[in-house]
């Protein structure tokens, strides 16, 4: 029975990745020694909070010396008011339903313009990595207007489009689609040929190898691309707004230059970058929910 | 009447041309009985992996012809599955779904494909784990998935690509005893490709000894010995001692000839 004892040590190793270096002749174990021990619930999230609490201290400390220094010397808080005046710009910017109609603006600008580039960009990407024929003529396409950022576009597309929605939504579209096409194009060029012959001798066709090998095995690539391109999007789209616009969160901050109101500027910052964050959570989100597997053997 | 599971006859194979052109295989001609193992050992560039992926149906001979059960190889397919040296599972499969995986492109349903998966994953002792992804696994484990599922579409011949050459050798030879277990309990042709010369004595009914440049089959060695076999056993360690003569001892001709020029 020394044997036994020996497999259950065995199991647990592997389990955990290690290599098995002793023979294990019974059904493998199923009871919880092969999952990760259970930790202990309430007392390490009670830790992580404090933890995280802990980490922002000096961000903490920041803000309030910034409170001090703005509200002790009024010539400065002209310009840079204190934050609790930021608050209360931002209240009023709620009460009067701007704050929620530029954001709503601009969200609605780029969600529009990421459809279209994953519309294009994704399709687009795969066959320039799937096809080699049609990589040779289309690459260098991509490769003549890839260099030119989008916000070298703005003239031209005022000239376009004037100043409207459809304006914004193009710089963004070609801040986005670059990134989303680059990525899915090496995502799926890099697919492991190993994994291809594999499902080709378990009897796939073409079309069920591109579905149930290459969408996956590039998916991670793909995300990569989604989150770069909606990171570079959201910085398009705030200069976009800047120069033409009528709405949104870049229009907000031009806005309260022009009423001399930092603090309407500040709240406008503040909201792109706490925005921009969430899209970026949303993004992986998504990502940890359609792809279980990603990052499990590191 | 029967045929073999796999015949190869006067198969040549050339890469490139030219200047770059090297022949890869000459004139290798194989027969692999129904329920044959046969391994094919040689040094690196000795066309052992060609010889294989032709028979997989990965690429074509150059000229020759290779059969399976008397059906000209023009493609992979389920008749022939293939295990790989870096497993080549599906990273984002659990286990049971890799298994099935062959099982489904070849239409099975549920109820099948569930008792074929409890078959095998009792066979080659991975119950409990069918949930994992292949990332959660121990080398060892990773391709006893592999052999399972080249094994639940029921091939008819199993190509296996130095798939133990990853593994610490412990683990390598706990392999070979179970792949001689599970063979002996399912026997099927078997076309095994390794470097190691221990491990074809321990598996082989039939042993391929290949050389390079041009790669060709130099001597095909029966051992008759019965299994689980002992490696030091003066019987093998005879015919490993043939197998190293013809590989290293015997200098080759053309490769001699090579070696004055350069």
């Amino acid at each position: 029975m020394t044997r036994k004892a020996a497999f259950r040590v065995v199991g647990v190793e592997e389990a955990a990745g290690a290599p098995a270096l002793l023979p294990s002749v019974e059904p493998a174990v199923q009871d919880s020694s092969a999952s990760q021990p259970a930790p202990t619930k309430s007392w390490p999230r009670l830790r992580r909070v404090a933890e995280i609490v802990a980490r922002h201290w000096l961000l903490a400390a920041l803000i309030a010396l910034w409170q001090y220094v703005s509200v002790s010397n009024p010539a400065l808080a002209l310009q840079l008011p204190p934050p609790t005046e930021i608050l209360s710009g931002a209240w009023e910017l709620i009460q009067q339903g701007m704050l929620q109609r530029d954001t709503l603006a601009s969200l609605r600008r780029v969600g529009m313009a990421l459809a279209m580039a994953s519309l294009i960009g994704y399709p687009l990407g795969a066959l320039l990595g799937a096809s080699r024929k049609f990589a040779w003529s289309v690459e260098p396409v991509v490769n003549f207007f890839r260099p030119i950022p989008p916000l070298a576009w703005i003239p031209l597309s005022i000239l376009w489009f004037g100043i409207a929605d459809m304006q914004n939504e193009f710089i963004i579209f070609l801040a986005a689609v670059f990134p989303i096409l680059l990525n899915t194009m090496e995502g799926v060029r890099d697919v492991d040929r190993q994994l291809i012959r594999a499902a080709r001798t378990l009897g796939a066709r073409r079309a069920v190898i591109a579905c149930s090998v290459i969408l996956p095995a590039a998916l991670p690539q793909m995300f990569v691309g989604l989150r770069v391109g909606t990171g570079i999007a959201w910085m398009a789209l705030v200069a976009g707004e800047l120069v033409a616009a009528t709405t949104g969160l870049g229009y907000l901050i031009n806005q309260g230059r022009y009423l001399f109101r930092p603090d309407y500027v500040i709240v406008g910052m503040v909201m792109i970058g706490v925005i921009g964050l969430m899209l970026d959570g949303l993004i992986r989100l998504t990502q940890s929910i359609l792809m279980p597997w990603w990052r499990l053997g590191e | 009447m029967s045929h073999a599971a796999i015949e190869i006859q006067n198969v040549h194979k050339v890469f490139g041309s030219g200047p770059q052109r090297v022949v890869a295989l000459k004139d290798v001609n194989l027969e692999i009985g129904e329920q044959e193992f046969v391994c094919v050992v040689g040094p690196s560039g000795c066309g052992k992996t060609t010889l294989l992926n032709i028979v997989a149906g990965f690429e074509p001979a150059s000229s020759g012809l290779a059969r399976a059960f008397g059906q000209l190889i023009v493609a992979p397919g389920p008749d022939r599955t293939m295990m790989f040296q870096d497993y080549a599972l599906f990273p984002w499969l659990t286990v049971r779904q890799n298994i099935e995986y062959g099982m489904k492109r070849r239409g099975l349903q549920a109820e099948q494909r569930e008792s074929v998966l409890r078959h095998y994953v009792e066979l080659i002792d991975l119950k409990g784990f069918e949930n994992k992804y292949p990332a959660q696994l121990s080398g060892g484990m990773r391709q006893r998935v592999a052999l399972a599922r080249a094994l639940a579409v029921n091939p008819a011949v199993l190509l296996m690509d130095e798939p133990f050459a990853a593994l610490d050798s412990f683990t390598r030879e706990r392999m070979q005893d179970e792949l001689v277990r599970v063979w002996q309990h399912e026997k099927k042709a078997v076309l095994f490709i390794t470097h190691n010369i221990d491990e074809a004595i321990k598996l082989a009914d039939r042993i391929v000894v290949m050389s390079p440049r041009p790669g060709r089959i130099s001597e095909i060695l029966v051992l008759k010995s019965p299994r689980p076999r002992d490696v030091d056993s003066d019987e093998n360690a005879g015919i490993a001692h043939r197998v190293r003569e013809i590989l290293h001892l015997v200098p080759d001709p053309a490769e001699k000839t090579a070696d004055l020029s350069a």
